[in-house]
């Protein structure tokens, strides 16, 4: 077998990427960018919210929580995978999804939205 | 005989992308049998299907594996859309067509970078993920996730893809076409790989097929083997074809991958063109479903089967699933007989491990 030592096509891949911008993102400095439909954080606009209960029983992650005497609708985001599926079940249309990835945290929290 | 010496290899190991554990017993550096053990990463999530309504597990069997996870909601989908007689809209299936094999691209894109990784050749694992970037990118743009889309529901699919992006995706891939040919032919051409890769780890056709092998590991083979041509989705109309070699060693495995890719960029193209204009993307899920069904179909790895009971309430029964990483652990084994220690890893990664679908 004649073997080829000299590898041009992977030389020639190198030297061009040598003059090129890096494909990377410089993350912590440059901000990063979302996509207009990226399915981020759920935010919940809990005037229009009636605490129907219905995100409760759609969620697969079983995340949501609605306590409809107290009026308050509350959400574990460290369990949430980002489906939506709240948001296409929500009969009031209330339930959005905010293209930003959820922040990172450091101890597992729930966070309440009361209707005062 | 040789000394014979006992070493675990894995489930953490530098080469191994996911967690697989193989005891390896060697004589002075050969292999003389590798005994696997399996369940690091057991998650229970075929048992969940007896909780969740039959509608919201979609989004949980998308999340068994996040390479193949949109074939995997698909399966699931087809089975269900399957025991309830559901007929789903022919433009939902051209975009189940679309986001499938803009899947298999990516992950094969995956592997042949990974690959490269364990030959120890950087530049070009960095220029396959560099490429597999861009599908990444469409997936963003067209569902809003980068590897667990959430698109595909019993009935069709939740997001349409405008014309415009439809357009896009188009330019994009048939651009990257020639990137893809400078790249890969790296694989094919270059002598580090070829030297490393050729004639290790042959299966012949017969071994591949009495041992069960699926996908690119009995394609490469010569088996004529592949899911798509039972008629399910699209893939009659948009030109697949079964790609095979009969080399059936490694550099044949990464052939039949390589080739696969392109013929996906042609389907995807395909499909694109062929696209009809009618809007409706889901077909209304009345009732609940009732009866059994196995489902069978490709993935990027190979062929999944997906068996639902279901009783007519609005929890299933029963899901199990067969995954082609489960049987293609048999082939790996009597693979590794009688080869050098240095060659592990190699043939660990060409069957395209994937543990956690495996092991769910
Ligand atoms: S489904 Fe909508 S309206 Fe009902 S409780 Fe949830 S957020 Fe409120
Ligand atoms: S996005 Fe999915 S997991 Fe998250 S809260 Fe909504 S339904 Fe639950």
């Amino acid at each position: 077998m004649r073997r080829r030592f000299f590898n041009a096509p992977m030389i020639k891949t190198a030297l061009r990427s040598l003059f090129k911008a890096p494909a990377t993102v410089k993350f912590p400095t440059a901000p990063m960018e979302y996509g207009e439909i990226y399915r981020g954080i759920i935010e919940n606009d809990i005037e229009a919210c009636i605490f129907c209960g219905m995100c409760v029983k759609k969620c697969p992650a079983g995340v949501i929580d609605v306590i409809r005497d107290e009026k308050t609708w509350s959400i574990d985001r460290s369990g949430c995978i980002q489906c939506a599926n709240c948001v296409t079940n929500c009969p009031k249309k209330c339930l959005k999804m905010v293209n930003v990835a959820p922040a990172a945290m450091t101890e597992q929290s729930v966070e309440s939205l009361v209707n005062a | 005989m040789g000394n014979r010496t006992l070493i675990p290899f894995g489930p953490q190991h530098p080469v191994l992308p996911e967690p697989i554990h193989l005891d390896l017993v060697l004589e002075d550096e050969w292999v003389v049998e590798a005994i696997p053990s399996i369940g690091f990463i057991h998650r229970g999530l075929e048992k969940l299907v007896e909780v969740k309504d039959f509608q919201d597990y979609v989004y949980v069997a998308e999340r068994i594996c996040g390479i193949c996870s949109f074939k995997h909601g698909m399966g699931y989908s087809m089975a269900v859309e399957n025991v309830m007689g559901i007929t789903v809209p022919e433009r939902a299936e051209f975009l189940r067509a679309i986001w499938g094999e803009l899947s298999r691209v990516h992950s094969h894109l995956l592997w042949l970078g990974l690959a490269a990784d364990a030959l120890g050749f950087e530049n070009l694992f960095m220029h396959c993920w560099r490429l597999r970037e861009t599908i990444l990118d469409i997936f963003d743009m067209t569902t809003g996730g980068r590897v667990i889309f959430s698109v595909c529901k019993v009935g069709g699919v939740r997001k349409d893809i405008s014309a415009e992006k439809l357009a896009f995706i188009r330019e994009t891939l048939l651009g990257m076409r020639e990137e893809l040919n400078k790249v890969l032919t790296i694989f094919i051409d270059d002598a580090t790989v070829r030297n490393r890769m050729s004639g290790l780890g042959y299966v012949s056709p017969e071994d591949a097929h009495n041992f069960g092998a699926v996908g690119p590991m009995a394609r490469a083979s010569g088996i004529e083997m592949d899911c798509r041509t039972l008629g399910y989705n699209v893939y009659k109309e948009i030109g697949f074809k079964v790609i095979t070699e009969t080399s059936g060693d490694c550099l044949g495995r990464t052939k039949v991958r390589i080739r696969e890719i392109f013929n996906s960029i042609d389907m995807i193209v395909n499909a694109i063109d062929l696209i009809p204009k009618d809007t409706t993307i889901d077909a209304p899920v009345k009732g609940f479903p009732d009866g059994e069904y196995f489902a069978r179909l490709e993935q990027p790895r190979g062929e999944v089967v997906y068996y639902i009971r279901a009783n007519g309430t609005k929890f299933l029964e029963r899901m199990r699933m067969r995954t082609p990483t489960f049987a293609n652990i048999p082939i790996l084994l009597n693979l590794l007989k009688g080869v050098e220690l240095a060659d592990v890893p190699i043939l660990v990664l060409t069957i395209d491990p994937c543990i956690s679908c495996c092991e769910r």
